[in-house]
């Protein structure tokens, strides 16, 4: 009988010490959570807050007229002209609770970010209710808010621009009052090359901080 | 039903009793109160604004708010937001908001909330704006709340 090769290990070469079993196990699950994680990122290279759309998604452009330079004036917008992103939703002037809140959430979480990336983003409110809602009326609402810029897009011609969005709106009668209109009240999110980069569900917003990081990883990786 | 809750029945039929048209479950007026009541504030010319807050009832039966008001709109509603099957958000009016027995009712805007339409004036940041709840035992319940610029 030969002398044992490892003496400190009486039970014999084929048996691993428990913390050496321990640790193996712990390096393959380690290495699944990797791959699963990699193939994630892989599918969705950076986890998004919001809900992040296919590469390559065009944004659709479409033309109204927005208050600029303190006058009223045709407004086309072209996703990603001048290196510009942007946050867009659509809404009305009369909506008493939502559109409100959801021009002061962009707002918070734009002036969160470093300055030369403010900049780059603008924040664009298309008026579902053209009817009422005139340029002044909208540039007034958007303002108050912060800054943007509030497009009214006539009929028939928002039909299209809000299928383009995917957005669905409604108009539904109060009793008593004014008329409300039950709206889409998603916030799409147009990178500096056109692309349709990620969407927040309106209750989403209120969670600034994460709002943020998504507008700064599609600001500095357009 | 046992002695103690009859009493208690009596008692508060007594407490109601100055109110019109009151109901033996009523609970005082005093048993809501009011926490981080808001109205957000709109540019001059909107003239709809929602109020929001947190409502606890510290009372053992639930607080069936049936009707609001406020000096400063010509409308104020009790609302619900609902998203329909397209995707639509939208707040309706309903007859009645409950704030449980012992519990809170958050008015906030991605739910249950009051509605002011038809604002008799510019709204000021910084200013209480006035409302008075009604129960459906008749209580009535006054709060302030603040004009708050989200
Ligand atoms: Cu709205």
């Amino acid at each position: 009988m030969t002398a044992p090769a490892h003496p400190a290990d009486p039970a014999g070469p084929a048996t691993r010490p428990w913390y050496v079993s321990a640790g193996l196990a712990l390096a393959a699950v380690a290495l699944l959570l990797g791959l699963a994680w990699g193939a994630a990122r892989l599918r969705s290279p950076y986890p998004f807050y919001g809900t992040a759309y296919p590469a390559g998604t065009q944004a659709a452009p479409f033309q109204g007229v927005a208050v600029q330079g303190g006058a009223a004036r045709p407004f086309a917008f072209t996703p990603g002209a001048g290196g510009q992103a942007t946050a867009l939703f659509f809404g009305f002037t009369h909506c008493a609770s939502i559109c409100p809140l959801s021009l002061s959430y962009l707002n918070k979480a734009r002036a969160l970010l470093p300055a030369e990336l403010q900049a780059k983003l603008q924040i664009v409110l298309v008026s579902v209710d053209p009817a009422r809602d005139t340029p002044a009326r909208l540039n007034d609402y958007v303002s108050y808010f912060g800054s943007g810029t509030g497009v009214r897009v006539p009929e028939p011609a928002l039909t299209q621009v809000a299928r383009a969005y995917g957005v669905a709106y409604q108009k539904a009668e109060v009793q008593g009052a004014a008329y409300q209109i039950n709206h889409t009240t998603a916030t799409y999110l147009i990178d500096a090359r056109g692309h349709l980069r990620v969407l927040w569900d309106y209750t989403q917003l209120p969670q600034v901080e994460r709002v943020k990081a998504d507008l700064q990883y599609v600001l500095e990786t357009p | 039903m046992p002695v103690p809750a009859r009493l208690f029945i009596l008692l508060l039929a007594l407490l109601t009793a100055c109110r019109p048209a009151p109901q033996a479950q009523a609970g005082p007026t005093a048993t809501l109160t009011v926490e981080a009541a808001r109205v957000v504030a709109v540019p001059p010319g909107v003239e709809e604004t929602s109020v929001f807050g947190t409502l606890r009832n510290p009372g053992g039966r639930p607080l069936r708010l049936t009707g609001v008001e406020s000096p400063a709109a010509d409308h104020a509603m009790l609302m619900v937001t609902r998203t329909d099957a397209q995707g639509r958000t939208g707040m309706q009016m309903t007859d009645a908001l409950t704030v449980p027995a012992g519990g809170e009712l958050v008015l906030s805007d991605t739910g249950d909330h009051i509605m002011l339409m038809g604002l008799r004036a510019p709204l000021r940041e910084g200013e209480p704006v006035a409302l008075t709840l009604t129960d459906d035992a008749g209580g009535t319940h006054t709060l302030q709340a603040p004009v708050v610029k989200p």
